[in-house]
Protein backbone atom coordinates (compact mmCIF):
# COMPACT_ATOMS: atom_id res chain seq x y z
CA UNK A 1 0.00 0.00 0.00
CA UNK A 2 2.88 2.31 0.81
CA UNK A 3 4.06 2.01 -2.78
CA UNK A 4 0.88 3.77 -3.90
CA UNK A 5 2.11 6.99 -2.32
CA UNK A 6 5.73 6.65 -3.42
CA UNK A 7 5.63 9.30 -6.12
CA UNK A 8 9.36 9.74 -6.41
CA UNK A 9 11.46 6.88 -7.74
CA UNK A 10 15.10 6.15 -7.18
CA UNK A 11 17.44 4.69 -9.73
CA UNK A 12 18.78 1.36 -8.50
CA UNK A 13 21.29 0.07 -11.02
CA UNK A 14 19.47 -0.47 -14.26
CA UNK A 15 15.98 -0.07 -12.82
CA UNK A 16 13.87 2.49 -10.98
CA UNK A 17 12.27 1.92 -7.60
CA UNK A 18 8.74 3.08 -6.83
CA UNK A 19 5.60 2.67 -8.87
CA UNK A 20 6.02 4.68 -12.04
CA UNK A 21 2.29 4.39 -12.86
CA UNK A 22 1.42 6.70 -9.97
CA UNK A 23 4.24 9.04 -10.92
CA UNK A 24 3.16 9.30 -14.55
CA UNK A 25 -0.52 9.81 -13.73
CA UNK A 26 0.33 12.40 -11.07
CA UNK A 27 2.62 14.27 -13.43
CA UNK A 28 -0.07 14.36 -16.12
CA UNK A 29 -2.66 15.49 -13.55
CA UNK A 30 -0.34 18.24 -12.27
CA UNK A 31 0.30 19.70 -15.72
CA UNK A 32 -3.38 19.34 -16.59
CA UNK A 33 -4.27 21.37 -13.50
CA UNK A 34 -1.62 23.96 -14.36
CA UNK A 35 -3.19 24.31 -17.81
CA UNK A 36 -6.67 24.76 -16.31
CA UNK A 37 -5.32 27.29 -13.79
CA UNK A 38 -3.72 29.26 -16.61
CA UNK A 39 -6.95 29.26 -18.62
CA UNK A 40 -8.99 30.41 -15.61
CA UNK A 41 -6.64 33.23 -14.67
CA UNK A 42 -6.14 34.41 -18.26
CA UNK A 43 -9.88 34.43 -18.92
CA UNK A 44 -10.51 36.29 -15.67
CA UNK A 45 -7.99 39.00 -16.46
CA UNK A 46 -8.99 39.49 -20.10
CA UNK A 47 -12.77 39.30 -19.72
CA UNK A 48 -12.71 41.69 -16.74
CA UNK A 49 -11.10 44.33 -18.94
CA UNK A 50 -13.42 43.60 -21.88
CA UNK A 51 -16.76 43.57 -20.03
CA UNK A 52 -16.02 46.07 -17.28
CA UNK A 53 -13.51 48.57 -18.68
CA UNK A 54 -14.47 51.19 -16.12
CA UNK A 55 -13.60 48.95 -13.17
CA UNK A 56 -10.59 49.93 -11.10
CA UNK A 57 -9.67 46.28 -10.52
CA UNK A 58 -7.06 44.87 -12.90
CA UNK A 59 -6.43 48.14 -14.69
CA UNK A 60 -4.15 47.97 -17.70
CA UNK A 61 -0.64 48.47 -16.47
CA UNK A 62 2.34 46.53 -15.18
CA UNK A 63 0.24 44.24 -12.97
CA UNK A 64 -2.23 43.51 -15.76
CA UNK A 65 0.43 42.53 -18.27
CA UNK A 66 2.29 40.53 -15.63
CA UNK A 67 -0.89 38.55 -14.99
CA UNK A 68 -1.42 38.00 -18.74
CA UNK A 69 2.15 36.79 -19.27
CA UNK A 70 2.09 34.55 -16.19
CA UNK A 71 -1.27 33.05 -17.11
CA UNK A 72 -0.19 32.48 -20.73
CA UNK A 73 2.96 30.74 -19.55
CA UNK A 74 0.85 28.51 -17.30
CA UNK A 75 -1.31 27.59 -20.30
CA UNK A 76 1.69 26.91 -22.55
CA UNK A 77 3.74 25.00 -20.01
CA UNK A 78 0.76 23.03 -18.74
CA UNK A 79 -0.52 22.05 -22.17
CA UNK A 80 2.93 21.23 -23.60
CA UNK A 81 3.99 19.13 -20.63
CA UNK A 82 0.60 17.42 -20.50
CA UNK A 83 0.76 16.47 -24.17
CA UNK A 84 4.42 15.41 -23.84
CA UNK A 85 3.51 13.19 -20.91
CA UNK A 86 0.75 11.59 -22.96
CA UNK A 87 3.05 11.18 -25.97
CA UNK A 88 5.67 9.48 -23.77
CA UNK A 89 3.10 6.82 -22.98
CA UNK A 90 1.99 6.47 -26.58
CA UNK A 91 5.44 5.90 -28.06
CA UNK A 92 8.71 4.69 -26.61
CA UNK A 93 11.81 6.90 -26.81
CA UNK A 94 13.28 4.61 -29.47
CA UNK A 95 10.16 4.86 -31.61
CA UNK A 96 9.98 8.64 -31.22
CA UNK A 97 13.62 8.88 -32.14
CA UNK A 98 13.04 6.67 -35.19
CA UNK A 99 10.07 8.82 -36.23
CA UNK A 100 12.15 11.98 -35.94
CA UNK A 101 14.93 10.38 -37.99
CA UNK A 102 12.42 9.26 -40.59
CA UNK A 103 10.93 12.75 -40.80
CA UNK A 104 14.41 14.20 -41.25
CA UNK A 105 15.22 11.72 -44.02
CA UNK A 106 11.89 12.39 -45.78
CA UNK A 107 12.49 16.12 -45.60
CA UNK A 108 16.00 15.64 -46.94
CA UNK A 109 14.73 13.51 -49.84
CA UNK A 110 11.96 15.98 -50.70
CA UNK A 111 14.33 18.92 -50.57
CA UNK A 112 16.59 17.11 -53.05
CA UNK A 113 13.62 16.42 -55.33
CA UNK A 114 14.16 12.70 -55.54
CA UNK A 115 11.23 10.62 -56.76
CA UNK A 116 9.74 7.83 -54.71
CA UNK A 117 10.48 4.25 -55.59
CA UNK A 118 8.40 2.58 -58.31
CA UNK A 119 4.87 1.60 -57.37
CA UNK A 120 4.55 -2.04 -56.36
CA UNK A 121 1.88 -4.24 -54.85
CA UNK A 122 4.23 -5.19 -52.01
CA UNK A 123 4.23 -2.91 -48.98
CA UNK A 124 7.48 -1.13 -48.27
CA UNK A 125 9.49 -2.96 -45.61
CA UNK A 126 12.15 -0.28 -45.20
CA UNK A 127 9.97 1.65 -42.73
CA UNK A 128 9.87 -1.41 -40.48
CA UNK A 129 13.65 -1.69 -40.63
CA UNK A 130 14.24 1.78 -39.22
CA UNK A 131 14.48 0.68 -35.63
CA UNK A 132 17.25 -1.79 -34.76
CA UNK A 133 16.60 -4.23 -31.95
CA UNK A 134 18.62 -4.95 -28.82
CA UNK A 135 18.63 -8.75 -29.07
CA UNK A 136 17.47 -9.32 -32.64
CA UNK A 137 17.92 -7.41 -35.87
CA UNK A 138 14.76 -5.29 -35.93
CA UNK A 139 12.44 -3.79 -33.36
CA UNK A 140 8.85 -3.81 -34.61
CA UNK A 141 6.72 -0.71 -34.27
CA UNK A 142 3.29 -1.10 -32.68
CA UNK A 143 0.19 -0.23 -34.62
CA UNK A 144 -0.78 3.38 -33.97
CA UNK A 145 -4.45 2.40 -33.66
CA UNK A 146 -3.78 1.24 -30.09
CA UNK A 147 -2.92 4.75 -28.94
CA UNK A 148 -5.37 6.69 -31.10
CA UNK A 149 -8.15 6.42 -28.48
CA UNK A 150 -5.83 7.79 -25.81
CA UNK A 151 -4.86 10.73 -28.03
CA UNK A 152 -8.50 11.49 -28.82
CA UNK A 153 -9.52 11.31 -25.16
CA UNK A 154 -6.62 13.62 -24.19
CA UNK A 155 -7.47 16.19 -26.87
CA UNK A 156 -11.20 16.09 -26.11
CA UNK A 157 -10.68 16.27 -22.35
CA UNK A 158 -8.29 19.23 -22.63
CA UNK A 159 -10.56 21.15 -25.03
CA UNK A 160 -13.74 20.51 -23.05
CA UNK A 161 -12.18 21.43 -19.70
CA UNK A 162 -10.74 24.61 -21.18
CA UNK A 163 -14.17 25.59 -22.48
CA UNK A 164 -15.77 24.79 -19.13
CA UNK A 165 -13.17 26.85 -17.31
CA UNK A 166 -13.90 29.86 -19.53
CA UNK A 167 -17.65 29.52 -18.96
CA UNK A 168 -17.20 29.20 -15.19
CA UNK A 169 -15.11 32.35 -15.07
CA UNK A 170 -17.68 34.31 -17.08
CA UNK A 171 -20.51 32.97 -14.92
CA UNK A 172 -18.77 33.80 -11.62
CA UNK A 173 -17.83 37.28 -12.81
CA UNK A 174 -21.42 37.97 -13.81
CA UNK A 175 -22.69 36.84 -10.42
CA UNK A 176 -20.10 39.00 -8.65
CA UNK A 177 -21.22 42.15 -10.42
CA UNK A 178 -24.88 41.37 -9.80
CA UNK A 179 -25.73 40.26 -13.33
CA UNK A 180 -27.21 36.87 -12.47
CA UNK A 181 -27.32 34.68 -15.59
CA UNK A 182 -29.21 31.64 -14.36
CA UNK A 183 -29.40 29.95 -17.77
CA UNK A 184 -25.61 29.94 -18.02
CA UNK A 185 -25.35 28.72 -14.43
CA UNK A 186 -27.72 25.81 -15.08
CA UNK A 187 -25.95 25.05 -18.34
CA UNK A 188 -22.72 24.59 -16.43
CA UNK A 189 -24.13 21.51 -14.67
CA UNK A 190 -24.39 19.23 -17.77
CA UNK A 191 -21.16 20.74 -19.08
CA UNK A 192 -19.45 19.85 -15.81
CA UNK A 193 -20.88 16.33 -16.01
CA UNK A 194 -19.46 15.89 -19.52
CA UNK A 195 -16.16 17.26 -18.25
CA UNK A 196 -16.17 14.77 -15.37
CA UNK A 197 -16.84 11.79 -17.64
CA UNK A 198 -14.32 12.98 -20.27
CA UNK A 199 -11.62 13.38 -17.62
CA UNK A 200 -12.45 10.02 -16.08
CA UNK A 201 -12.38 8.42 -19.52
CA UNK A 202 -8.93 9.85 -20.23
CA UNK A 203 -7.43 8.85 -16.90
CA UNK A 204 -8.85 5.32 -17.16
CA UNK A 205 -7.27 4.88 -20.58
CA UNK A 206 -4.06 6.53 -19.44
CA UNK A 207 -3.81 4.37 -16.30
CA UNK A 208 -4.60 1.24 -18.25
CA UNK A 209 -2.06 2.12 -20.91
CA UNK A 210 0.79 2.73 -18.52
CA UNK A 211 -0.36 0.01 -16.13
CA UNK A 212 0.12 -2.79 -18.60
CA UNK A 213 3.38 -1.20 -19.67
CA UNK A 214 5.04 -0.98 -23.07
CA UNK A 215 5.52 -4.06 -25.21
CA UNK A 216 8.71 -4.52 -27.16
CA UNK A 217 8.86 -7.02 -29.98
CA UNK A 218 11.96 -7.83 -32.02
CA UNK A 219 12.37 -10.06 -35.04
CA UNK A 220 15.44 -11.61 -36.63
CA UNK A 221 14.72 -10.69 -40.25
CA UNK A 222 12.52 -8.53 -42.46
CA UNK A 223 10.76 -9.03 -44.83
CA UNK A 224 9.66 -12.58 -44.09
CA UNK A 225 9.67 -15.34 -46.69
CA UNK A 226 7.36 -18.39 -46.62
CA UNK A 227 9.09 -21.57 -45.48
CA UNK A 228 11.83 -19.76 -43.55
CA UNK A 229 12.45 -19.88 -39.82
CA UNK A 230 12.54 -16.68 -37.77
CA UNK A 231 13.30 -15.73 -34.18
CA UNK A 232 11.02 -13.51 -32.13
CA UNK A 233 11.80 -11.75 -28.86
CA UNK A 234 9.09 -10.30 -26.63
CA UNK A 235 9.72 -7.97 -23.71
CA UNK A 236 6.71 -6.88 -21.65
CA UNK A 237 7.10 -4.22 -18.98
CA UNK A 238 4.73 -3.20 -16.21
CA UNK A 239 3.34 -4.65 -13.00
CA UNK A 240 0.69 -7.08 -14.03
CA UNK A 241 -0.36 -10.70 -13.69
CA UNK A 242 -1.51 -12.14 -16.99
CA UNK A 243 -3.98 -14.97 -16.71
CA UNK A 244 -3.29 -15.58 -20.37
CA UNK A 245 -0.62 -14.11 -22.59
CA UNK A 246 -0.50 -15.14 -26.19
CA UNK A 247 1.59 -14.12 -29.20
CA UNK A 248 0.27 -15.06 -32.61
CA UNK A 249 1.00 -14.43 -36.24
CA UNK A 250 -2.13 -13.35 -38.09
CA UNK A 251 -3.03 -12.52 -41.66
CA UNK A 252 -5.95 -10.28 -42.60
CA UNK A 253 -7.74 -9.36 -45.79
CA UNK A 254 -8.68 -5.68 -45.82
CA UNK A 255 -10.91 -4.13 -48.40
CA UNK A 256 -12.34 -0.66 -48.89
CA UNK A 257 -15.56 -0.03 -50.74
CA UNK A 258 -18.21 2.58 -51.20
CA UNK A 259 -21.66 2.02 -49.75
CA UNK A 260 -23.84 4.89 -50.88
CA UNK A 261 -21.96 7.99 -49.90
CA UNK A 262 -19.98 6.19 -47.20
CA UNK A 263 -16.59 4.63 -47.63
CA UNK A 264 -16.37 1.42 -45.61
CA UNK A 265 -13.46 -0.83 -44.75
CA UNK A 266 -13.96 -4.50 -43.99
CA UNK A 267 -11.46 -6.90 -42.51
CA UNK A 268 -11.39 -10.67 -42.41
CA UNK A 269 -8.91 -12.81 -40.54
CA UNK A 270 -7.52 -15.40 -42.93
CA UNK A 271 -5.17 -17.28 -40.65
CA UNK A 272 -3.73 -17.18 -37.16
CA UNK A 273 -0.79 -19.22 -35.90
CA UNK A 274 -0.08 -19.15 -32.18
CA UNK A 275 3.63 -18.62 -31.57
CA UNK A 276 3.69 -18.30 -27.76
CA UNK A 277 1.15 -19.38 -25.14
CA UNK A 278 -1.47 -18.95 -23.97
CA UNK A 279 0.34 -19.08 -20.63
CA UNK A 280 0.12 -17.39 -17.27
CA UNK A 281 2.83 -14.85 -16.45
CA UNK A 282 3.53 -12.54 -13.52
CA UNK A 283 5.47 -9.40 -14.39
CA UNK A 284 7.19 -7.12 -11.89
CA UNK A 285 8.46 -3.63 -12.76
CA UNK A 286 11.95 -4.66 -11.64
CA UNK A 287 11.94 -7.69 -13.89
CA UNK A 288 10.15 -7.40 -17.22
CA UNK A 289 8.90 -10.52 -18.94
CA UNK A 290 11.31 -11.68 -21.66
CA UNK A 291 10.36 -14.46 -24.06
CA UNK A 292 12.30 -15.93 -26.96
CA UNK A 293 10.77 -18.16 -29.56
CA UNK A 294 11.15 -19.36 -33.12
CA UNK A 295 8.53 -19.91 -35.75
CA UNK A 296 8.38 -21.08 -39.34
CA UNK A 297 6.19 -19.34 -41.85
CA UNK A 298 4.14 -21.95 -43.76
CA UNK A 299 5.07 -22.49 -47.39
CA UNK A 300 1.53 -21.98 -48.69
CA UNK A 301 1.34 -18.50 -47.17
CA UNK A 302 0.03 -15.56 -49.12
CA UNK A 303 2.40 -12.62 -49.15
CA UNK A 304 1.57 -9.06 -48.06
CA UNK A 305 -0.28 -7.08 -50.67
CA UNK A 306 -1.13 -3.40 -50.95
CA UNK A 307 -3.24 -1.68 -53.58
CA UNK A 308 -5.39 1.45 -53.35
CA UNK A 309 -8.54 -0.36 -52.14
CA UNK A 310 -7.40 -3.81 -51.11
CA UNK A 311 -4.71 -5.20 -48.87
CA UNK A 312 -3.40 -8.37 -47.30
CA UNK A 313 -1.84 -7.48 -43.99
CA UNK A 314 0.39 -9.55 -41.71
CA UNK A 315 0.70 -8.76 -38.02
CA UNK A 316 2.25 -10.16 -34.88
CA UNK A 317 -0.45 -9.85 -32.24
CA UNK A 318 0.24 -9.82 -28.50
CA UNK A 319 -2.90 -10.48 -26.47
CA UNK A 320 -3.28 -10.69 -22.73
CA UNK A 321 -5.92 -11.11 -20.11
CA UNK A 322 -5.23 -9.51 -16.76
CA UNK A 323 -7.88 -9.22 -14.04
CA UNK A 324 -6.77 -5.73 -13.03
CA UNK A 325 -6.32 -4.15 -16.47
CA UNK A 326 -8.83 -6.26 -18.39
CA UNK A 327 -7.81 -7.54 -21.80
CA UNK A 328 -5.24 -5.84 -23.94
CA UNK A 329 -4.17 -6.39 -27.52
CA UNK A 330 -1.23 -4.87 -29.34
CA UNK A 331 -0.40 -5.53 -32.94
CA UNK A 332 2.88 -5.15 -34.79
CA UNK A 333 2.72 -5.04 -38.60
CA UNK A 334 5.23 -7.10 -40.55
CA UNK A 335 5.78 -7.64 -44.26
CA UNK A 336 5.81 -11.04 -45.96
CA UNK A 337 7.30 -11.27 -49.43
CA UNK A 338 6.62 -14.09 -51.90
CA UNK A 339 9.19 -16.81 -52.12
CA UNK A 340 10.98 -16.65 -55.47
CA UNK A 341 10.25 -19.97 -57.21
CA UNK A 342 12.56 -19.30 -60.11
CA UNK A 343 15.50 -16.96 -60.74
CA UNK A 344 14.16 -13.47 -61.10
CA UNK A 345 15.15 -11.45 -64.15
CA UNK A 346 16.91 -8.19 -63.58
CA UNK A 347 13.94 -6.27 -64.98
CA UNK A 348 10.89 -7.02 -62.85
CA UNK A 349 8.33 -5.10 -64.88
CA UNK A 350 8.18 -5.11 -68.66
CA UNK A 351 8.23 -1.69 -70.19
CA UNK A 352 5.08 -0.26 -71.64
CA UNK A 353 5.35 -0.65 -75.36
CA UNK A 354 3.52 1.66 -77.73
CA UNK A 355 3.82 1.04 -81.44
CA UNK B 1 8.18 -16.54 -68.45
CA UNK B 2 4.77 -16.24 -70.09
CA UNK B 3 4.41 -16.93 -73.81
CA UNK B 4 1.13 -16.49 -75.60
CA UNK B 5 -0.28 -15.78 -79.04
CA UNK B 6 -3.44 -14.11 -80.21
CA UNK B 7 -5.49 -14.14 -83.38
CA UNK B 8 -8.25 -11.74 -84.41
CA UNK B 9 -10.77 -13.32 -86.76
CA UNK B 10 -13.74 -11.96 -88.70
CA UNK B 11 -12.61 -8.34 -88.37
CA UNK B 12 -11.31 -6.23 -91.23
CA UNK B 13 -8.03 -4.48 -90.40
CA UNK B 14 -9.47 -1.25 -91.85
CA UNK B 15 -12.30 -1.29 -89.31
CA UNK B 16 -9.91 -1.44 -86.33
CA UNK B 17 -8.66 1.84 -84.93
CA UNK B 18 -6.16 0.33 -82.55
CA UNK B 19 -5.47 -2.79 -80.52
CA UNK B 20 -4.17 -3.17 -76.99
CA UNK B 21 -2.66 -6.24 -75.36
CA UNK B 22 -2.04 -6.24 -71.62
CA UNK B 23 -0.69 -8.72 -69.13
CA UNK B 24 -2.22 -7.60 -65.89
CA UNK B 25 -3.57 -8.46 -62.47
CA UNK B 26 -6.84 -7.19 -61.06
CA UNK B 27 -8.73 -7.58 -57.83
CA UNK B 28 -12.24 -8.93 -57.44
CA UNK B 29 -14.47 -9.13 -54.43
CA UNK B 30 -16.23 -6.84 -52.03
CA UNK B 31 -13.89 -3.91 -52.41
CA UNK B 32 -13.36 -1.52 -55.27
CA UNK B 33 -11.37 -3.04 -58.10
CA UNK B 34 -7.66 -2.34 -58.42
CA UNK B 35 -5.53 -3.25 -61.39
CA UNK B 36 -1.83 -3.50 -62.07
CA UNK B 37 -0.43 -3.61 -65.59
CA UNK B 38 2.65 -5.74 -66.00
CA UNK B 39 3.02 -5.57 -69.76
CA UNK B 40 1.24 -3.29 -72.18
CA UNK B 41 1.43 -3.17 -75.95
CA UNK B 42 -0.54 -0.89 -78.23
CA UNK B 43 -0.76 -1.38 -81.98
CA UNK B 44 -1.92 1.62 -84.01
CA UNK B 45 -4.00 1.75 -87.22
CA UNK B 46 -1.04 1.95 -89.60
CA UNK B 47 0.68 -1.03 -88.03
CA UNK B 48 -2.55 -3.01 -88.08
CA UNK B 49 -3.03 -2.44 -91.80
CA UNK B 50 0.52 -3.63 -92.44
CA UNK B 51 0.01 -6.91 -90.61
CA UNK B 52 -2.49 -9.66 -91.08
CA UNK B 53 -4.81 -9.88 -88.08
CA UNK B 54 -5.86 -13.47 -88.69
CA UNK B 55 -2.28 -14.68 -88.39
CA UNK B 56 -1.17 -15.60 -84.87
CA UNK B 57 1.02 -13.02 -83.17
CA UNK B 58 3.31 -14.39 -80.50
CA UNK B 59 4.28 -12.36 -77.44
CA UNK B 60 6.22 -13.17 -74.31
CA UNK B 61 7.11 -11.50 -71.05
CA UNK B 62 8.78 -12.44 -67.82
CA UNK B 63 6.28 -12.56 -64.96
CA UNK B 64 6.97 -10.89 -61.63
CA UNK B 65 7.16 -12.66 -58.28
CA UNK B 66 4.07 -10.85 -57.00
CA UNK B 67 1.20 -10.48 -56.58
CA UNK B 68 0.39 -14.17 -56.67
CA UNK B 69 -3.05 -15.35 -57.74
CA UNK B 70 -5.17 -15.50 -54.62
CA UNK B 71 -8.66 -16.63 -53.58
CA UNK B 72 -9.84 -15.04 -50.35
CA UNK B 73 -13.20 -14.33 -48.82
CA UNK B 74 -13.18 -10.58 -49.40
CA UNK B 75 -10.52 -10.34 -52.04
CA UNK B 76 -9.41 -12.27 -55.09
CA UNK B 77 -6.35 -11.48 -57.17
CA UNK B 78 -6.50 -12.64 -60.75
CA UNK B 79 -4.02 -12.51 -63.58
CA UNK B 80 -5.03 -12.36 -67.23
CA UNK B 81 -3.99 -11.41 -70.72
CA UNK B 82 -6.45 -8.78 -71.93
CA UNK B 83 -6.99 -7.94 -75.57
CA UNK B 84 -8.94 -4.80 -76.35
CA UNK B 85 -9.97 -3.82 -79.85
CA UNK B 86 -11.03 -0.26 -80.60
CA UNK B 87 -13.22 -0.27 -83.71
CA UNK B 88 -13.50 2.65 -86.08
CA UNK B 89 -17.23 3.05 -85.30
CA UNK B 90 -16.44 3.70 -81.62
CA UNK B 91 -17.16 0.23 -80.24
CA UNK B 92 -14.77 -1.68 -78.05
CA UNK B 93 -14.29 -5.43 -77.96
CA UNK B 94 -12.55 -6.90 -74.96
CA UNK B 95 -11.55 -10.42 -74.16
CA UNK B 96 -9.65 -11.82 -71.18
CA UNK B 97 -7.64 -15.00 -70.94
CA UNK B 98 -7.04 -15.73 -67.25
CA UNK B 99 -3.99 -17.58 -66.04
CA UNK B 100 -2.64 -18.55 -62.74
CA UNK B 101 0.49 -17.17 -61.08
CA UNK B 102 1.98 -18.93 -58.09
CA UNK B 103 1.09 -21.94 -56.02
CA UNK B 104 -1.52 -20.70 -53.55
CA UNK B 105 -4.79 -21.39 -55.38
CA UNK B 106 -5.85 -24.13 -57.71
CA UNK B 107 -9.24 -22.91 -58.78
CA UNK B 108 -9.62 -20.50 -61.69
Amino acid sequence: MAKLFRLFGKKRGGRMSGWWVVGSVSEAAFYGLLFILGIVSLTTVVTWRVFWPASSILEIGFGFWLMVIASSSFVLIGLTAFLLQVSHVMASPELRSAMVDQAKRDHHRRSKGEADTAATSLPDATILKDSPGVKLAYRLAANQGDTATLAVSAAFGAAWNAMLAVLIVICVENHLVGNHQYFLTVLLVPFAAVSYFATRWFFRLFRRHIGVGPTTLEISELPLLPGNKYALYLCQYGRVTFEKLKVSLACFEETTYQQGTDVRTERHEMSRNVVIGPKQFVIEPEKPLELDCQFTLPLDTMHSFQSPHNAIVWKVIVEGEAPRWRTFCRSFPIVVHPRPVYPQPAQQRDDVNLT
Amino acid sequence: MLEFEYVVNHVEPQSVEKLEVSVMWYTEGKGSEDIGIHMFQQVGREALIAISLDQPRRLSCSLPASPLSFEGRLLRIRWCVRLRLFLADGRELTTDKPFYLGHLTRDL
